[in-house]
């Protein structure tokens, strides 16, 4: 059988059941059976987005529709990867929750996909690229919410020294990933066009997200303040969105932007 | 509360902004061709020295405060976020109005963008220095990412000015060295480009649904004769496929045909319910007339242009001395010395057909700092990753 998005609904309500069942086996304690479960669903995510990739042809990357897959596939691994590392279930809860909304997201906005790659994307670094941006992407989400709820929680007590430097590492990693990302994507334009960068609005919005996140991690060495520092990580994932999804709607950048979806 | 730190450097900051409206204003656009060779490396020369000088002397200078400390690069930091920002949300077109006269509507052009990105880099620059004078204190990665930032934009702005972009458009067989420049003047290249041949790859055929002068986003591919798939409420089979088809004036039979203009074109079965409708469908090229089908309904099932898969240009590029061959695609180009051929496109009427090529030849003499600084980002980026991991496991 050919994959395809019609068959995509078997396959996402078998891994959301999968990570929902994980988060609950993570509540009642039960380590193994919610490492296992979780991790199986990921694996059918990843079998859905690996068969895609075989029938199309090409890698399932170009739409927003295709970067929202590898969104929810990363994000379910980072939630159990920060189980796995800092036992919180409330961590495999978030990632499960972010997954199953860009999951259904997918499932309610099917888009229709065409097979062909334009010639501009046919390019080693294409794959490498949009991969290493959803995998940041994903870890940015996981810091917002981490930061959100650090600084929403009922609790009256100010982030702890361990708490900020989850959050710390969840932003370095995401960080490094978007300069990996962006200076592909230099590199790759340099290859196709002839200029590292151009200021085309998908560029300048990269560019603000970096920089603003960028802040952050100057910020933070001496400094510990909550407010400044959460407000600005939420800020800075906006941002991000802008970067992702936002200049499609955006009036400045409407007819401008090369990197359209 | 801001400490005395911050609101010296907040102070620089509106210095800054009130001298880059003003040079906007007085002076209009930023014009980077001011920096072409030899100023640009000159100047390149002198201002590393400067931040080597500053970065060695910053007890016995006391104004080189301006460019260290965490207030300074807290809020040069901001500033060229709050500016990225505004450059992402006034529409870049150099309108005039406010934006336009803040130079808001060409940010990359204007005063005050420069002025904050010289400052930035001046900042980032002195940073570099201390971190390679003190590489054994420095973590390593934040050392080559500071390092190789610092030579990103000290060859973007330095370099600019160096920076020669000429469209060439050749002629299968016939050699040429002229082409335009940006500002659309005739340029003549250092060497001579003679494209030997044009190929082009399509992806094979689309069948949509045309009405109401829209094509359906739905959409059948057709590979082969025999091929079937279902279109809305249609079934479609193809009878026969003709990669290459032409048809007489006023005619609507394919024929094979292997001639220049030569068209695709498809034969289709199309059954709904009792309805059947057969008929050739093609996308027409630029002497053959395409064809829709029409259904019953007032529909028709139609064949766009088919979408372009792969293109190439073999070239033969002589320098005087001596004459080398390549193949140009798109992501792959040749390199001809401080030159570097981008295919950039064809005759579009007639696609497969063309007998042209269109290449964009950009001489970057700065590229080999450039791409070393983006391979060290990389490596420093990848290396972050284990850092981290291995602090926290020495805790
Ligand atoms: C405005 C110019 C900049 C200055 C003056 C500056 C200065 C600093 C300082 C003082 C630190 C603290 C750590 C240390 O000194 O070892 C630091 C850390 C760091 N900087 Fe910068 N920086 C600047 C811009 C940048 C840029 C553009 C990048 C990205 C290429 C960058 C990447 C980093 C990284 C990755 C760290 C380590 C952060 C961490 O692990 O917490 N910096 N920088």
């Amino acid at each position: 059988m050919t994959m395809s998005w019609d068959i995509f609904y078997i396959y996402a309500t078998a891994a959301a059941a999968c990570w929902v069942s994980g988060t609950i086996f993570a509540f009642r304690n039960q380590r193994k059976g919610a490492i296992a479960t979780s991790l199986i669903g990921s694996i059918i995510f990843l079998i859905f987005i690996a068969g895609m990739w075989v029938s199309m042809q090409r890698p399932p990357l170009r739409t927003m529709g295709e970067t929202r897959l590898w969104y929810s596939f990363f994000l379910s691994l980072i939630g159990l990867f920060l189980y796995i590392k800092y036992r919180y279930s409330w961590m495999m809860a978030f990632g499960t929750l972010m997954s199953v909304v860009f999951t259904c997201i997918n499932l309610l906005k099917p888009e229709i996909h065409s097979t062909t790659l334009m010639p501009a994307l046919q390019s080693p670094w294409f794959v490498p690229h949009v991969i290493v941006y959803m995998f940041s992407y994903a870890m940015m989400g996981a810091a917002t919410l981490f930061a959100g709820y650090l600084w929403l929680r009922k609790s009256p007590t100010e982030a702890s020294d361990e708490e900020f430097g989850i959050c710390d590492n969840l932003v370095r990693i995401g960080w490094a990933f978007l300069s990996l990302g962006m200076t592909m994507g230099a590199l790759w334009a340099k290859e196709a066009w002839g200029d590292y960068w151009t200021w085309d609005p998908k560029e300048t919005w990269a560019l603000a997200t970096w920089l603003s996140y960028l802040l952050y991690l100057h910020l933070r060495p001496a400094n510990k303040n909550q407010n400044l520092l959460f407000s600005l990580l939420i800020f800075s994932f906006i941002l991000l969105q802008m970067c992702w999804w936002g200049i499609n709607f955006l009036p400045s950048a409407q007819g401008t932007s090369i990197h359209t979806y | 509360m801001l400490s005395q730190h911050y609101k010296k450097a907040v102070t620089r900051c509106a210095c800054m902004l009130f001298a880059g409206t003003a040079l906007q204003l007085f002076m209009g656009a930023v014009n980077a061709s001011l920096l072409a060779y030899p100023l640009g490396i000159v100047l390149a020369a002198n201002y590393l020295y400067l931040l080597i000088l500053i970065s060695f002397n910053k007890e016995k200078w006391k104004w080189t405060t301006h460019f260290t400390g965490r207030a300074t690069y807290i809020t040069s930091l901001t500033a060229m976020l709050v500016l990225t920002i505004i450059f992402g949300l006034v529409r870049q077109d150099g309108a005039e109005g406010a934006m336009g006269a803040l130079g808001f509507s060409q940010m990359k052009n204007s005063w005050t963008f420069n002025i904050f990105l010289l400052h930035f880099t001046s900042v980032i620059g002195v940073k570099a220095i201390d971190d390679l004078r003190n590489i054994r204190k420095q973590k390593l990665h934040t050392a080559v990412m500071h390092t190789a930032f610092f030579i990103i934009l000290l060859a973007g702005i330095f370099g600019s000015g160096d920076k020669q972009r000429v469209t060439l458009t050749t002629i299968q067989g016939e050699p040429t060295n002229t082409g335009v420049a940006e500002d659309g003047k005739k340029t003549e290249l250092p060497f001579i480009i003679r494209l030997k041949d044009f190929s082009l790859e399509e992806y094979p055929p689309h069948i949509h649904i045309y009405a109401d002068d829209n094509l359906s986003k739905e959409h059948i591919i057709i590979k082969e004769k025999g091929d079937s798939a279902t279109l809305g409420k249609w079934h479609i089979e193809c009878k026969e496929y003709l990669e290459m088809a032409g048809c007489k004036p006023g005619d609507s039979l394919y024929r094979p045909m292997n001639h220049v203009g030569a068209t695709t074109a498809i034969q289709v079965r199309a059954t709904a319910g009792n309805d059947t409708v057969e008929g050739w469908i093609s996308c027409g090229s630029h002497i053959f007339p395409g064809s829709a089908l029409p259904l019953p309904d007032g529909q028709m099932l139609a064949m766009p242009r088919r979408e372009v898969k792969k293109y190439l240009s073999q070239v033969e590029v002589s320098t005087g001395d001596e004459i080398k061959n390549f193949d140009i695609a798109v992501n792959s180009p040749a390199t001809i010395g401080a030159w570097k051929i981008y295919q950039s496109g064809y005759d579009n009427a007639r696609g497969r057909w063309s007998t042209t090529s269109t290449f964009e030849c950009v001489k970057d003499s700065w590229q080999p700092a450039t791409h070393t600084a983006m391979w060290l980002i990389l490596a420093a980026g990848v290396f972050a990753l284990f850092a981290n991991r291995t602090k926290k496991k020495r805790k």
